[in-house]
């Protein structure tokens, strides 16, 4: 499903200076995978979360998802793969403020078909079976942080993607939140979707059936 | 561009509609200006070439300390010369070149407390039975608002005068006119023996006019003779300044639409980073993105410009009566020029934050907080 080999990624800061944010990463992720990526602030999770997803190109290696080395293909083919294939989830949720839920998790889909009316009946279908059939028509300020959430994840498998990549999708969340956010990530993947998330906390991490560590921009235990 | 994004458009521009509509009003201003200026400029050509129509080949004679844009707003002043003038430019050695001279003599006057101008020229009517009433020839508003018809009688200044005939349609701008002989004319003003105007007309094509004019005025003393060609020649001039004033006026107007829609597309990218991210994340092209910018300064571009046209509706009115004495409308012509000028400068203004868009690094925008 999933393959990365030998990736690298440096970047220049500010004072010009070369640093390393991924070093020779190699993971392999078999469809259907629950993985979570645990690691400290600045070990470079979102790094690896946004070469995975089609998003930057690393300054060596290559990734393959479903046998295709994306970054081998026009930028074009990514952003076709990111819309279709892909489904994000971040810690800040990143939902359009002067959308309500329904546009917000329509939006991919309209992308995709073209049809509003096919895509706010699927995001309305989507968004009831989350719970947030009540919030249809809020803005995103009238929501709650995990009514938030909700509405990102449902955003996020709106296309039917095959892999969904979580980047500390709980880091704002209540305890009791995290649990319900987490539950609706393994729901999902029972339903047959490859999930990886990353994440600084172990208990969130153990949700996955497969735990990585990553510590400055190493995987520690082999991908 | 897919079309189903266009609601996305609508709820962004009502979600930041103060800057929207900033912009709008800041661009409909500039457009209201450079109408006015591009109509006002059309409107004082076409009253020049109305004038000079009017006066044809012919010249103009008129006591030299005469206002001539008063005189042409048909407002005369005290200003005479003697009527004898006329046939002093007949017997003299230009008169071979006049075929016609017509001495007139042009006065404002009250009548029931309406404004009503005298024109006094050579006229024949038959004799009158009734020597004690002076026979005249109104124009058809005249007559109409005091309600007389031909064979009435009428008092101007304690001169008696009846109605020879009624001039319908009146000659342009004498519907409100008395036409009197000359002699009468000169006892209702006061001005026995004077005159304030002479028309000639002949061929002098193949003269130097401006030197015909320098011999009339020698001849006659005291006035000065005005030609369609020394007309021309200064409206030219002053058009031609007009013109490349107008230049810098439409060059300075564009590059105001244009800053101010660059101003706003960067204000939309700035405060919608994260959004931008967001919509890259998910796939949307960068090409898509420019696409909906380009949309959004075209949009507001034409929303300015219609808005500028309307607004410039009651600005011109209000400019051609303080300006020109007359109420303006927008020019139609304009309207091209407008076109293209805003639309140049919506598409120019899209073109740096265009870039800018396709330089932008989704994942830094991302984990902006």
């Amino acid at each position: 499903m999933l393959e990365l080999n030998s990736v690298t990624q440096q970047f220049r800061n500010n004072q010009k200076e070369t640093v390393t944010a991924l070093s020779d990463v190699s993971l392999k992720v078999q469809e259907g995978e629950f993985v979570s990526i645990v690691g400290p602030s600045g070990s470079g999770k979102s790094t690896l979360l946004f070469i995975t997803g089609a998003l930057l190109r690393p300054t060596k290696g290559e990734v393959y998802l479903m046998g295709e080395d994306i970054y081998a293909h026009p930028a074009s083919y990514r952003a076709g793969l990111r819309l279709e294939r892909i489904g994000f989830v971040f810690q800040t949720f990143n939902l359009i403020p002067y959308l309500n839920a329904l546009d917000n998790v329509a939006l991919p889909a309209v992308l995709t078909t073209g049809s509003r009316r096919k895509a706010t009946e699927k995001a309305e279908e989507l968004l009831r079976r989350f719970g947030l059939g009540h919030r249809l028509n809020h803005r995103v300020s009238e929501l709650s942080v995990g009514e938030r959430q909700r509405v990102a994840i449902c955003r996020s498998v709106i296309n039917e993607p095959a892999l969904i990549l979580a980047d500390e999708p709980t880091g704002n969340l209540d305890p009791e939140m995290t649990h319900e956010v987490m539950n609706l990530f393994a729901e999902l993947n029972r339903n047959g979707i490859t999930v990886i998330i990353v994440t600084h906390e172990e208990a969130v991490a153990s949700y996955a059936e497969r735990v990585l560590h990553l510590r400055g921009g190493i995987l520690q235990n082999g991908g | 561009m897919n079309l189903q994004i266009l609601p996305l458009l609508l709820k962004e521009t009502r979600f930041r509609w103060v800057v929207h509509l900033l912009t709008v009003c800041l661009i409909a201003f500039v457009v209201s200006l450079l109408v006015t200026q591009g109509s006002l400029n059309r409107s004082a050509e076409d009253k020049v070439n109305e004038l000079t129509h009017k006066l044809g080949r012919g010249m103009l004679v008129v006591p030299e300390d005469t206002d001539l844009q008063q005189f042409y707003l048909m407002r005369y002043g005290a200003e005479t010369m003697p009527e004898d003038y006329s046939d002093r430019i007949e017997s003299s050695h230009l008169g071979k070149h006049i075929q016609v001279i017509e001495p007139r003599l042009y006065g404002n006057l009250t009548v029931q407390g309406m404004d009503v101008i005298l024109v006094g020229r050579r006229l024949q009517f038959p004799v009158s039975s009734d020597s004690r009433h002076e026979l005249v020839v109104i124009g058809s508003g005249l007559a109409r608002r005091l309600g007389l018809s031909s064979g009435d009688n009428l008092v101007v200044n304690n001169h008696k005068l009846r109605v020879f005939a009624i001039v319908d349609p009146p000659p342009k701008g004498y519907d409100m006119a008395i036409f009197a002989p000359l002699k009468t004319a000169q006892r209702i003003l006061g001005t026995p023996g004077r005159i304030n105007a002479l028309h000639l007309s002949g061929c002098w094509c193949e003269l130097d006019v401006p030197a015909l004019a320098a011999k009339v005025e020698s001849i006659l003393p005291g006035t000065m003779a005005i030609t369609v060609d020394g007309m021309a020649k200064a409206q030219i001039e002053i058009k031609s300044t007009m013109e490349q004033y107008s230049v810098i006026f439409w060059i300075a107007g564009g590059v105001l639409v244009t800053a101010s829609i660059a101003f706003l597309l960067f204000y939309l990218i700035h405060k919608g980073r994260r959004e931008i991210g967001l919509l890259l994340s998910i796939g949307m092209s960068p090409g898509r993105i420019v696409i909906k910018n380009i949309i959004i300064s075209v949009a507001t571009a034409v929303a300015g410009a219609l808005a500028g046209y309307i607004l410039s509706i009651p600005l011109m009115s209000q400019a051609g009566r303080m300006f020109m004495r007359v109420s303006l409308s927008p020019s139609a012509q304009v309207l091209p020029w407008l076109v293209a000028v805003i639309t140049g400068a919506a598409l120019l203004a899209s073109f740096i934050p265009s870039w800018y868009i396709s330089r932008l690094d989704p994942t830094k925008l991302l984990r902006e907080e």
